[in-house]
């Protein structure tokens, strides 16, 4: 971790449970390079598809491939892919501002959680109560954009995961590395979403989320100790810190309903 | 922490290696135009002009969020060309150079002349910072900014317009050079680089909703996204407190408009 001073320094670590958490983002770090050129064939997709060719469900048909799955902290999730069900389904606007607007709730909902178990203090423990108004008033913004769709309501399947998982976090650094990676969904979820948005309102709320949420998991990643002066052995530097947001584990709509 | 020389190698060799794995990504993409129903002479176009026209770039990210970029300048000369009698498919760069809109192109050369810009301050400053720990962070920051400016001098490109490969010159006459100078500590020139990442992130959240391609403005906020990481980490260094009330949104506040210095 680097920081200001050692007064700041937030947390003890647990090294088994940091290293099992590297390895999960190590395996975050390859899925999203594969995703990444799945991406660019999907953006090539749509513009085939308006001129009347092949479709990239067709073509992934074919191709056989399948989904993956992204670990967060103790708790498997499906992993939305652009092999979803739900891709090539027309979602208006207001259906996927409802949804990103459960997530940000249900983030609310983690990080309550998180601070409730009382194994996160000092800094950490302020660092998370400020995400957890960040994600609060991200939740208001997309329920205002999403003509009535939305509910007040945390989405259940995300909270029905992470908060069994949270609560029997044996420490700090396991909660927190769930808390990284869930960040980091929530950003590759707004870049996907912004494939979809057709108004540009939406468009620019989910713009001006996505990097906050970048920069929660990098402030989290950096107290975690994954900062770009690690020794580089396992390339946590890139992984904190990649030249390129992607989708990579974004949150999948048809797996985790509003 | 401090860092040796070998363990900033390691990361750039790590960095090289994430380039070669990217091939795999862009091999596919070349696979599937092959798969396509495209005519012959249309693949052919694309592999032996779209394509061969990003050999400047490195492989891997760059050139994979490159082909996003593409694709949204090819999906651009597809709509303006709907309903006419065309032939426009991906990769046919004739076509998106001609239909390619003016304020996009102005965009991507905005987009690389502040990345540019950003190259040189780090270039510049680097030997300047006394902690091994803060060069190596920005040596990381530096070498993701030329990611940042091969991507949109390559999408300039590809849009038929000249890619503007020089830092701005209007922010780096009023802002950079003036303040170069007076950077003396490793603060100093961490809150200059704090200032640079936020107008970045400015900038790319500003073509949201201001192009004619939304998925440019999916495109330049991949960039975005990484420029605001930097902000966060370059504030954690500075111990920069995060506001909940006030730091929830990202702004247009610092932005360079399109057109600045490039046009």
């Amino acid at each position: 971790m680097i920081g200001p001073s050692e007064k700041n320094r937030p947390m003890e670590y647990d090294i088994d449970a940091l290293d099992q958490g590297v390895a999960e983002v190590d395996d975050l770090h390859h899925e999203g390079i594969r995703t990444m050129g799945r991406d660019v064939l999907e953006l090539h997709a749509e513009t085939r598809k308006a001129l009347g060719g092949t479709s990239r469900r067709q073509f992934l048909v074919r191709s056989g491939l399948t989904a993956a799955a992204v670990t967060i902290g103790s708790v498997t999730l499906p992993m939305s892919s652009l092999f979803s069900a739900a891709l090539g389904q027309t979602v208006d606007d207001g259906t996927i501002a409802a949804f990103a607007a459960s997530i940000e709730y249900a983030a609310v909902k983690a990080y309550t959680i998180a601070a409730a178990t009382g194994k996160v203090t000092g800094p950490a423990l302020d660092a998370a109560k400020t995400f957890l108004q960040h994600h609060q008033q991200h939740g208001d913004a997309f329920a205002g954009v999403s003509g009535g769709k939305a509910t007040k309501n945390p989405n259940t399947t995300l909270v029905n995961q992470l908060g069994p998982s949270l609560t029997s976090a044996p420490d700090q650094a396991t909660i927190l590395t769930i808390a990284y990676q869930l960040e980091n969904a929530l950003a590759s979820t707004y870049l996907f979403a912004l494939q979809s948005l057709k108004d540009p309102g939406a468009q620019k709320i989910t713009a001006s989320i996505l990097p906050i949420e970048a920069g929660h998991a990098t402030v989290i990643g950096n107290a975690l100790g994954y900062t770009p002066a690690d020794d580089g052995s396992r390339s946590a530097a890139r992984k904190l810190i990649p030249s390129f947001q992607t989708q990579d584990g974004f949150f999948d709509q048809s797996k985790y309903p509003a | 922490m401090d860092v040796s020389s070998d363990a900033v190698r390691r990361e750039l060799r790590e960095i090289e290696a994430q380039h070669q794995a990217g091939m795999k990504p862009m091999k596919d993409l070349v696979e599937h135009l092959y798969e396509d129903d495209y005519d012959p002479q249309t693949r052919d176009d694309f592999v032996t002009g779209g394509l061969n026209r990003t050999r400047y770039l490195k492989v891997g990210s760059v050139a994979v969020a490159t082909a996003a970029i593409v694709a949204a300048c090819s999906s651009s000369a597809k709509s303006s060309s709907a309903g006419g009698a065309t032939t426009t498919v991906v990769g046919s760069s004739t076509t998106a150079a001609a239909s390619a809109d003016p304020q996009d192109v102005l965009a991507l050369k905005t987009a690389s002349s502040v990345e540019e810009l950003a190259v040189v301050v780090y270039q510049t400053t680097i030997p300047l910072l006394k902690s091994d720990t803060y060069k190596s962070v920005a040596t990381l920051f530096m070498t993701q900014h030329k990611d940042h400016a091969q991507l949109f001098e390559g999408a300039t490109s590809q849009a038929g317009a000249q890619p503007f490969t020089m830092p701005n010159p209007v922010v780096k006459a009023q802002v950079v050079d003036p303040a170069l100078p007076t950077l003396k500590t490793d603060n100093d020139i961490l809150e200059f680089a704090l200032t640079l990442e936020m107008s970045a992130a400015a900038t790319y959240f500003s073509t949201v909703g201001a192009l004619t391609d939304a998925k440019l403005s999916y495109a330049a906020m991949t960039v975005g996204g990484t420029e605001w990481r930097h902000v966060s980490l370059l504030k954690a260094v500075l111990g920069k407190p995060v506001d909940p009330a006030k730091d929830a949104f990202l702004t247009t506040t610092g932005a360079v408009p399109f057109g600045t210095g490039v046009s």
